[in-house]
């Protein structure tokens, strides 16, 4: 179940010919798109430089998920370098930006809960 | 003092088909308070389970009286934590959110767990809690109400977006997968909205905020 992005939308390519005495002729092509499922921009990362590598990581995990890790599937993850790239970029913006995240234990506060 | 509210949903999807949407459902349409989302960590266990954890930034619109109690200068933006482990094997997905920030004005912890069935492969049950506190001396009350009210129909946002993502994913029109449980609950919130509007003596009529 891939949710790339590039499979948004089809292309069909319909082309005139237009004519020119004397010339080659040259093809006038217009692209007419099917409508897409959804017209909403894609989420931005907290770090704005760092938006183009998160939707990079995104797609490939986004596939991996579904094609392999649902399905039990434990070979490599075609992610790594990707997250890593990605990582290096909003840790960054997340201490210039001074989001207290340091040090927060994984699901912290459920620990004073009761089991569900 | 601390709210504590649950709530049991069926989703009419597939277990497989909901995780994969829990981790699209940004943006859509019922999101625009959603500003940026970021995971800062990820790794399989050994157990072949995932541990995730998102980021995410949300505006926080608050209402004209209780903007009067904060500083001017007071950052708009709350940061989010949303903790997560899929379980493949057992079909369960359990997510831990909270605010980071902003915890003296309201803390609200949602725990929620998506659990897949064998017998019922096609449903998707999800069990939400929540613990909404609020530590303004003088103020407790009715901020807790307010937030309460707001999480309530953030939920009722929530699920719609994740409707949204599902529909996306099985390449359908958005159409009901929810259950009408989910709908008395958008009921109950507007209900208790009105309540605290008329408790806060404050003219405008209840709106949602964030």
């Amino acid at each position: 179940m891939a949710h790339s992005k590039e499979s948004h939308s089809a292309h069909v390519v319909v082309a005139d010919r237009v004519g020119t005495a004397g010339r080659s002729s040259r093809f006038r092509s217009s692209v007419v798109s099917e409508p897409k499922r959804c017209f909403f921009p894609e989420m931005n990362s907290v770090g704005e430089a760092c938006t183009e590598l998160k939707r990079e990581y995104d797609t490939c995990f986004n596939r991996w998920f579904a094609e392999k890790f649902l399905k039990g599937d434990r070979s490599g993850d075609p992610c790594t370098e990707s997250f890593r790239k990605y990582q290096r970029c909003v840790q960054a913006a997340i201490k210039e930006k001074e989001i207290p995240i340091d040090g927060v234990d994984f699901m912290g506060p459920n620990k004073d809960k009761p089991e569900s | 003092m601390v709210k504590y509210f649950c709530s049991s949903t069926d989703i009419r999807s597939t277990w497989d088909h909901v995780v994969s949407a829990f981790w699209q459902r940004y943006p859509n349409p019922f999101s625009t308070h959603v500003l940026t989302e970021d995971v800062v960590y990820r790794e399989v266990t050994a157990d072949h389970r995932l541990l995730s954890r998102r980021l995410l930034m949300k505006t926080n619109r608050l209402p004209r009286w209780a903007e009067r109690l904060f500083p001017a200068g007071m950052s708009r933006s709350v940061y989010i934590i949303e903790d997560s482990i899929v379980d493949p094997v057992n079909k369960s997905l359990t997510t831990y959110t909270w605010n980071l920030n902003h915890t003296t004005l309201m803390s609200v912890e949602e725990r929620c767990v998506f659990q897949g069935s064998v017998e019922h492969p096609a449903t998707t049950q999800l069990k939400r809690e929540a613990w909404i506190s609020s530590s303004i001396y003088g103020f407790s009350k009715p901020i807790q109400e307010f937030g309460l009210a707001r999480f309530k129909s953030n939920q009722v946002k929530a699920m719609k977006g994740l409707e949204y993502a599902l529909s996306n994913l099985q390449g359908e029109a958005p159409q009901r997968l929810l259950r009408d449980t989910v709908k008395d609950a958008s009921e109950k919130a507007k209900e208790a909205a009105k309540t605290l509007a008329s408790a806060a003596a404050v003219p405008q009529k209840p709106r949602q905020f964030i």
